[in-house]
C-alpha cells in the first residue's frame, strides 16, 4: 500500500511565491513611502500657505496704518518700502539675511522686518517686528501715492509660494 | 508524530497582501483627496489675494475718476479677463522689471510672465469678471457718488469649478456734492431792507408795486441786486482779502527757498485765499443771476431806459460786473499759486499724495476756467494741463494716465462732458449762458450812460 505522503513545495513554487511576495512587498513599501512623503509635503505646503496668509495679513495691517508712501515713488519697484503714518512716524519694511534658514535650505533666504522709527531716534526693540521668516524675494511697486503692490516669494524645504497683493494706505482727507 | 507548523500557502499570502494593498489604496485615496483639498485651499487663497488686488485697483481708479469703470472698459461688461501675460488691464502693471527703470512699459515689462515663477504657474489658471455700475446713473442724485462693483474669480480645480465672488460698494470722492448757492445769503433780511433802503419809503413792497405799477417780483429782484452788490462792496471783503494776500506774499518773498515747509504753507494759504474769494464772488454772481432773469423776463434788460432804472441802479449793475471779474480773476490767481505748489522741490518734500491732491484741485479749477466766456484760452490751457498729467503719469501712475486720456476725450464732446459732471453743467449754465447776457446788457447800458 502506498502511503499518501504530504508533498513538499517544489523549488519553482517557492521561487514563484517568494518572487510574488517580494514584488508585492516592494510595491507596498513604495506606496507607503510615497504616501508618507506626499503627506509630509502636503503639511509643509499647508504650513507655507498659512505663513503666507499670516504674512499677507501682517503686511496689510502694517501698510494700512501708513498715510504717505516715501519710497518706492510712483512707478518704482524696490525691495524695501518706507512710509509715514498719521503722526509722522516712519516705518521701514526691509529684508535682512536669515543665515540659519539659508544654511538649512541651501539658498539665500531673508526675513522681512518692519521697523517703526519713533521720535527718540534710538533703536527700540519693541518697534521691530518680523513679518516673515523665510523670504526668497520681495518687491514693492507703487502705482499711486496711496497704494503699493507686494510681490513676495515665501520659501521652505518643500518649495516656494509666491503671492501678489495690492494694499491701499489709510487715506486721510484732501487738500482743503 | 508531532504536529508540524504549516507554512502559509500561496493563496493565503496573496490574500494577505491584497488586504494590505487595499488598506494602502484607501489611505492613498485619502491622502490624494487631502492633496486636492490643499490645492483648492491654495487656489482659494490666491483668488482672495488677487481679488483684493483688483478691488484696490478699482478703489484707486475711482479715487481719480468717477467714471473709472468706463475708463477700464468694464462698465456693464461680461468679458472674461485673464491674469497672466498682461492680458488684463488689472495685471499689466505689476513690476518694473526691465530698463529703462522708473517707468513700467506695458509691452516689455509689468505683466506676470513665465519668468515670474512660481507665481505664473499658480495664477495662470485664474479667470475673472469685473462689473460695476453707478447706483444713480445720471443726474445729481446723492447716490451718484456710489458705485457697486462685483468681482468674480473662477478656476478649474480637480474637484470641480472653483469660484470666489466679491461684491462691494465704492465711493468716488471726486464727484462733488451739490452745493446750495443760496446758503450764504439771508434773503428774508435783504427783502425787509428793500423798501426803506432802495425806494426810500416805509411802504410795503406790495404798496410800492401798486403805486408804481411794477410787479412785486421785479421790485424784489431789483432791490436784491442793489442791496447785495452794495453790501458786498461796503464789506470791503475783497479789499481785506487782497491785503491778507499782500502780507502773505511779502512773507513768501522773505522766506528762503530751502525752507520748503514754509514755502509750501505760504503758497497754499495764498492759493486758498484766492480760491475762497473766487468762491464767495461766484456765489453772489450765481445768486443774483435768477434776479436778472426776472428783470429780463419783465423786459427790463432790453434797453438802458427801462422803467425803474436810474443812475444809481446802473452803478449796482456795474458792481455786478466787477464781482464777476473778481470771481474770474481770483480763480486764475488761485490756479497760478496752486500750480506754483507743484514745484519739483516742494513735491519731493511733500510727497506724491499731496501732488495728486493738488493735481485734482487744479483739474477742478482748470475746468471752470475752460468754460469762462471771458477767458478764450481757458480750454487750450486745460488741454495742455491734461497733456502734462499724461506725460507725468505715463508708465508710473496708470490710474491718472487713464483719467487724463478719458478727460481729453470728453473735451472733444462738450455736451457729454457737461452731462458727466452735473456741477460743471450748472456752473456752465450760469457762467457761460446767463452771465454773458447780463454782462452784455450792463456793457451796452453803461456805454449808453457815458455817451448819452
Amino acid at each position: 500500500m502506498v502511503k499518501s505522503r504530504r508533498r513538499a513545495f517544489t523549488l519553482v513554487e517557492i521561487a514563484v511565491a517568494a518572487g510574488l511576495v517580494a514584488l508585492v512587498g516592494v510595491v507596498a513599501m513604495r506606496i507607503f513611502s510615497t504616501v508618507g512623503t506626499t503627506q509630509q509635503n502636503l503639511s509643509q505646503q499647508a504650513l507655507l500657505q498659512m505663513e503666507s496668509r499670516r504674512a499677507f495679513d501682517h503686511l496689510v495691517d502694517q501698510i494700512r496704518m501708513g498715510t504717505d508712501i516715501v519710497r518706492p515713488t510712483t512707478g518704482e519697484t524696490l525691495p524695501y518700502m518706507v512710509f509715514k503714518d498719521v503722526i509722522n512716524q516712519m516705518t521701514i519694511l526691509y529684508l535682512e539675511p536669515n543665515n540659519d534658514a539659508a544654511n538649512a535650505l541651501g539658498q539665500r533666504v531673508f526675513r522681512l522686518v518692519s521697523y517703526r522709527n519713533d521720535y527718540s531716534g534710538l533703536y527700540q526693540k519693541d518697534n521691530e517686528k518680523i513679518l516673515l521668516d523665510s523670504v526668497k524675494q520681495l518687491h514693492f511697486t507703487s502705482l499711486s501715492p496711496t497704494s503699493v503692490q507686494v510681490n513676495a516669494t515665501v520659501v521652505n524645504e518643500k518649495g516656494d509660494y509666491q503671492f501678489l497683493a495690492h494694499i491701499g494706505l489709510m487715506n486721510l482727507g484732501g487738500l482743503e | 508524530m508531532t504536529a508540524r507548523r504549516r507554512a502559509f500557502t500561496l493563496v493565503e499570502v496573496i490574500i494577505g497582501f491584497s488586504i494590505l494593498a487595499g488598506i494602502a489604496l484607501v489611505y492613498l485615496i485619502f491622502v490624494s483627496s487631502s492633496s486636492k483639498e490643499l490645492q483648492f485651499s491654495a487656489d482659494h487663497l490666491n483668488a482672495v489675494v488677487l481679488s483684493q488686488k483688483v478691488s484696490e485697483d478699482l478703489i484707486e481708479e475711482l479715487a481719480i475718476n468717477p467714471y473709472g469703470f468706463e475708463t477700464l472698459g468694464i462698465a456693464g461688461s461680461t468679458d472674461e479677463h485673464e491674469v497672466v501675460e498682461g492680458r488684463s488691464v488689472f495685471f499689466s502693471f505689476v513690476e518694473d522689471t526691465r530698463a529703462p527703470f522708473g517707468k513700467i512699459d506695458i509691452n516689455s515689462d509689468g505683466a506676470i510672465t513665465q519668468q515670474m515663477q512660481p507665481l505664473y504657474d499658480s495664477v495662470e489658471k485664474f479667470k475673472f469678471k469685473v462689473d460695476g455700475r453707478r447706483l444713480a446713473s445720471s443726474g445729481d442724485h446723492e447716490d451718484r457718488n456710489l458705485v457697486e462693483g462685483k468681482i468674480d474669480f473662477f478656476w478649474n480645480a480637480q474637484t470641480g469649478r472653483g469660484e470666489f465672488n466679491t461684491s462691494m460698494q465704492m465711493f468716488s470722492p471726486v464727484t462733488l456734492k451739490k452745493v446750495d448757492l443760496g446758503l450764504i445769503i439771508d434773503q428774508d433780511a435783504i427783502d425787509a431792507r428793500i423798501p426803506g433802503q432802495i425806494f426810500g419809503t416805509s411802504q410795503s413792497i406790495a404798496e410800492i408795486s401798486a403805486s408804481t405799477g411794477e410787479n412785486v417780483e421785479t421790485l424784489l429782484a431789483f432791490g436784491r441786486i442793489a442791496l447785495i452788490t452794495r453790501d458786498f462792496v461796503a464789506s470791503e471783503y475783497y479789499v481785506k482779502r487782497k491785503n491778507d494776500i499782500r502780507q502773505l506774499r511779502s512773507q513768501l518773498g522773505n522766506t528762503p527757498a530751502i525752507d520748503l515747509e514754509r514755502q509750501f504753507e505760504l503758497r497754499r494759504r495764498i492759493a486758498e485765499t484766492w480760491y475762497d474769494m473766487a468762491k464767495i464772488c461766484f456765489q453772489i454772481v450765481a445768486y443774483l443771476e435768477p434776479q436778472y432773469e426776472i428783470l429780463q423776463a419783465q423786459g427790463k434788460l432790453t434797453t438802458a431806459t427801462g422803467a425803474s432804472f436810474n443812475s444809481v441802479s446802473y452803478q449796482d449793475m456795474c458792481y455786478y460786473r466787477i464781482i464777476y471779474e473778481y470771481f474770474a480773476g481770483s480763480l486764475v490767481q488761485a490756479r497760478y499759486y496752486y500750480n506754483s505748489m507743484l514745484h519739483p522741490e516742494l513735491m519731493k518734500y511733500k510727497g506724491g499724495k499731496v501732488q495728486t491732491q493738488l493735481l485734482q484741485k487744479l483739474v477742478d479749477i482748470y475746468r471752470i476756467i475752460a468754460i469762462l466766456p471771458t477767458r478764450s484760452e481757458g480750454m487750450q490751457e486745460y488741454r495742455s494741463f491734461l497733456s502734462r498729467i499724461r506725460e507725468l503719469s505715463e508708465g508710473r501712475y496708470p490710474y491718472f494716465y487713464r483719467f487724463a486720456a478719458f478727460e481729453r476725450g470728453l473735451l472733444d464732446q462738450p455736451d457729454e462732458w457737461m452731462r458727466r459732471y452735473p456741477n460743471l453743467a450748472r456752473l456752465h449754465h450760469i457762467i457761460a449762458e446767463r452771465v454773458p447776457v447780463i454782462l452784455d446788457f450792463i456793457r451796452s447800458s453803461t456805454v449808453g450812460m457815458i455817451t448819452r
